[in-house]
Order: C-alpha cells, then structure tokens, then sequence
C-alpha cells in the first residue's frame, strides 16, 4: 500500500531555472493494485516515483509505505521494502559482477550484510530455477559477468532481483522504454508475471499508452506536476489510447489558452 | 643485475604489494582515487617506529600503525560522502594533513631502528641469510593479507563494497548505505597501506616523513601492470596480478637503475619521472590506440 499526500517537489528552487516538478500530489495505491502512470515529458511521472523510492527529499508532503511514515527515511533504508527497475538496463546491475553475485546482492535486501559468503551453496539452485523461468538460458551462465548480457537480459535480471524478496512496493521508471520492440514484449511477460505472482503493489512509468492500458488494473495520468486522470475498473476498460491521446491534446490546449490569457492580461 | 639486487628488488616487490592491494581495493574496486596513501604509509612507519623506540613490542607496532591508517582512510571517506568534497580533493587534503600529523607522531623527520627489537628479529641467524628470508616473509605476509582479501570480497559485505565502485545506483536500491561501504574500502585500504609502511619502516631499519612520496603512483602502476600481464576478469586473478605486478614494477626499476646510456645513468631521484611516464603510456595509450583505430576505419 502507498499513501501519498499534498506532495510538492520544486527543484532549484529560487533559481531562473525553478521546476515545480510534483505540486501537491496526492495518491492512494492499495495493495495488490498495480497501476500505470502516464504523462508527456516533465509531467512529473518519474519525479512522483523517485520521490516515494526516496532519491531526494521532498518540499512538502507525506509518503507512507504500507501504513509507516517514509517521507524521512534515506533512499537505502526505504528500499527494504521497495523494488525497483530503472529506465537505464545497465543501471539496474554491477556489470564487473557475475549473474549469481547480483542475484545474491538482491536476495539480501534489507537484511544484515556480514562475512557470511556471498553466494551460498544452496543459493545457486534457487537463482538456477528463478532464471530457467525466463526462458533466456541463462540458468547456465550463472558465474558470466553480468556486462556481457544483453540490455534485455539485463534488465530481466533487475526484474528478479527486484522481486527475489518480496518487495511491499515495485517501482518500474519506463523499464521497457530502453528496449527492442520484441524484448521489451519479453521484459512486460516478466513483469506480469512476477507481479501476478506475488501479488505485488506497483506503481510503472510508461511512455507507451497502449502499454499503460494493456497492463495493470488502474491507470493515472500526470500533467504539470499533478494527477488530472485516474482510471479504473469499468471505466478503464473502455478505454481507448485515442481516448488517451485526446485527454492528453485538451489539457496541452488547456495550458495554451492559459498563457495566451496570461500574455494578454 | 646482481644477485642481491635481484633479490633486494623482490623484497620491495612483496613489501609494496600490501600498499598495492590496497591501492587496488580503492582505484579499481570502489573507483575512488584515493591519494591518502601518500600520507598512510609513511604513518604506518612513524607510528610503528615511534611505538618500538618507546620501548613497545614491535608486533604492537605494527597493530597500532594499521589502525591509525584505518583512521586516515576513514577521514577521507568522511570528507568525501559527509562533507560531499570532491574524493580525490578529499585524499589530497588527508594526504598533506598526514604529513604535519607524521612529524608530530616522530617528533623529528626520521627515526632509526638499525638497534631496536623487529619483528624480523627473532628469524634472523636461523641458517637463512637476510637478503632471502627478507623477501620470504613478505611474501608470506602478502600470501596471507591476499586470500584475506578474496575471501572478504566474496562475503556478503565484500559483494556490496563491490557494487558500490560498479553501480551505486544500483546498490542503493538494494538496500546498502554507500557512505558505509565507502568509508568500510577506504579504512581497509588505507589499513593495508599502513601495513605495508609498519613493515618497510622495520625491514630498512628506519622511518622517514618522507617515505611515502609518489606511494599512489607506485601503487596505480603495479596495478595497471597486473591487469596487462593476467587481466582482470575476476577478483582473483586481479590480486594475483596485483602482486605480479608490484613485484615486476620493482625488477624493471632496478633494471632502469642498472643501465647506463652513454655518460647518462638512472638515479633512484629519476624513479618518480619514470614511474609517471609509465602510469601515463598505461592509462593513456588504451584510449590512444581506439581512437587511432575509429580513425583509420574512417578513412
């Protein structure tokens, strides 16, 4: 469950270049929902996720992982409860490293990091059977260095290990958007499938409108810093991208007839 | 090249290689060039010298020496994730407060041990003349700090020191704090270059504020050296080359030493030129070579 409320995020604050990223989002996720959140560039779709992921501190506003109060907390001790899968392949993880090394790195998130070893023994059949699961053979290549896989190999990878231990939350910042059309369609199976079966609350970033309406129970759209559309069940399922896009070119026009106003005032 | 110079070169070789492991786990294992190690190994000495000249047990020593290097490494991660300055600033500022700190710990730019209590003491006059027993036991140290260290960057906190030079990103959001794992690599870094100072400092029977002058570049170059001559596909051959290349770094020097061009010979005062040029060409003519190679597919 996320709780999000009256949040404001304004970066270089004081400065030409103020960016009033969030103004007073609010957002209630409950849980097992899996929402996709939409917008065009600058609408603040990945501010709102890196915010609740805790990449920096916000203005104004509270954020509460399943009832605890987070807003404070820094970014590493949040992510006990959060999984997270960047835009960036590459970014999700350590390429001098080998497949097991950063599945095991994962299966520790939010527990006690000691001299115990790394990778133990019976960690290795566990990661063999998770990765058989993804069909890209890589169930043998546990000891490769993970900089020699594919950007979609990768980025499965990152998917496991977000979600090797049971995450309260699944962040995904536009995790496909990186990706060839036919492994990006790879990497959404995976999604759903790891997020039908631990029935994971997620909050996914897309550019892609058909993808937002394809996948999850709930979409929501952004725009200057604030939710403007927020639909599920029926309502969502009658929905069209083109619905989508023309909600999209009233609110553009929106601004326009504002600042015409505002020139003319 | 003699014998003895041979065997002398070695003995640097082993003795450099504690600082070269540790010079290893910050440039390429946390990717923080750290320059404390300047100031780490000459403290390692001062403090391991200035504990046996007041009449301390030289193991002690060489104890104390190691946590007071562990401090320094711990001091520029300090400025560097708590203050937020620049890392290699960072090292800089620690690297020229150590030598003020050096001279405090002696009282005086150097101190002799030819007369005290080593630790190499009690081997000596066993039937093994000095100029091998030497090398021996440092190369038995560095044996036994190199599986220490595999075996820790294959622990749970040994992996998360790792991906924290690989991809902070990444290992923040597996749950790790940076600022401890980088503050956990500079104090294990440094500890080890201090190691490596307590030791020389009582293998050549004195420690001198001075000691530690071009200690990073010494260090980068066994490094890089390591990497040409096994690669570095994994943690364990890049230690094993580490050590090759400290020990390979101090032959060719003492090979540089003995050649003369002409009316033109090398000086012990020519080595931190040498070394430099050296660190260049191997940092340099990688980017270099595929730059050349980029132009010539051009045309």
């Amino acid at each position: 469950m996320i709780q999000v409320e009256g949040l404001i995020k304004i970066f270089h604050r004081g400065s030409v270049n103020e960016n009033v990223a969030l103004s007073g989002v609010d957002l209630h996720v409950a849980d097992g929902d899996f929402v996709t959140l939409i917008g065009s560039n600058g609408a603040g779709k990945s501010t709102l996720l890196n915010a609740v992921a805790g990449a920096f501190p916000v203005d104004a506003g509270a954020i509460r992982i399943d009832g605890r109060d987070v807003t404070r907390l820094p970014e590493h001790v949040r992510a006990r409860d959060i999984g997270r899968v960047f835009q960036d392949p590459l970014k999700g993880t350590a390429a001098s490293m080998t497949i097991e090394e950063n599945l095991a790195i994962a299966a520790r998130r939010g527990l006690r990091r000691g001299l115990a070893r790394g990778v133990r023994g019976g960690d290795r059949e566990e990661f063999r059977a998770l990765l058989a699961t993804l069909g890209l053979g890589l169930e043998n290549r546990l000891r490769d260095p993970v900089g020699l896989l594919s950007g979609g190999q990768r980025q499965s990878i990152t998917l496991l290990m977000a979600t090797i231990r049971r995450p309260k939350i699944l962040l995904l910042d536009e995790h496909t958007a990186a990706l060839d059309p036919k492994t990006a369609h790879l990497v959404m199976d995976l999604t759903d499938r790891l997020v039908e079966r631990d029935r994971l609350t997620t909050l996914m970033v897309t550019h892609n409108m058909e993808q937002a309406l394809r996948h999850g129970n709930r979409t929501i759209m952004m725009h200057r810093g604030r939710i403007i559309l927020d639909v599920s069940g029926e309502e969502r399922r009658g929905l069209t991208v083109k619905d989508l896009l023309d909600k999209f070119h009233e609110v553009r026009t929106d601004d326009e007839g504002l600042s015409d106003r505002m020139l003319l005032a | 090249m003699s014998f003895y110079t041979f065997m002398g070169a070695l003995e640097q070789g082993f003795a450099y290689a504690l600082m070269a492991l540790g010079v290893y786990l910050t440039f390429r294992v946390l990717d923080f060039p750290d320059l404390t190690v300047d100031g780490s190994l000459p403290l390692g000495a001062a403090v391991s010298a200035t504990w046996i000249t007041t009449g301390g047990d030289p193991y002690v020593s060489i104890a104390l020496g190691v946590v007071a290097g562990m401090v320094a490494g711990w001091v520029t991660a300090f400025l560097a994730t708590k203050l937020k300055i620049l890392h290699l600033l960072a090292s800089i500022l620690t690297m020229i407060a150590l030598y003020s700190v050096n001279l405090r710990v002696m009282g005086r730019p150097n101190i002799t041990l030819l007369t005290e209590p080593t630790v190499f003491a009690p081997l000596e006059g066993r039937g093994l003349p000095n100029h091998i027993l030497y090398p021996l036991v440092f190369a038995a140290v560095v044996l036994v700090c190199g599986v220490l260290l595999w075996w820790f960057l294959h622990t749970e906190l040994g992996l998360a020191l790792r991906a924290t030079g690989d991809n902070p990103a990444m290992i923040t959001a597996q749950g790790v704090n940076t600022t401890f794992t980088v503050m956990l690599g500079l104090a294990l870094s440094n500890g080890l270059v201090a190691l490596s100072g307590a030791l020389v400092a009582q293998s050549q029977g004195s420690a001198d504020v001075g000691m530690g002058v071009g200690t990073i570049v010494a260090g980068l170059a066994s490094v890089i050296l390591g990497e040409a001559l096994v690669g570095d596909g994994s943690v364990g051959r890049a230690l094993v080359g580490v050590v090759l290349g400290s020990v390979v770094y101090r032959l060719a020097i003492a090979t540089a030493l003995s050649v003369r061009f002409g009316d033109l010979a090398l000086t012990p005062s020519d080595l931190n030129l040498i070394t430099a040029v050296l660190v260049v060409v191997a940092l340099g003519v990688p980017g270099l070579r595929s730059k050349l190679l980029r132009r010539r597919a051009v045309a």
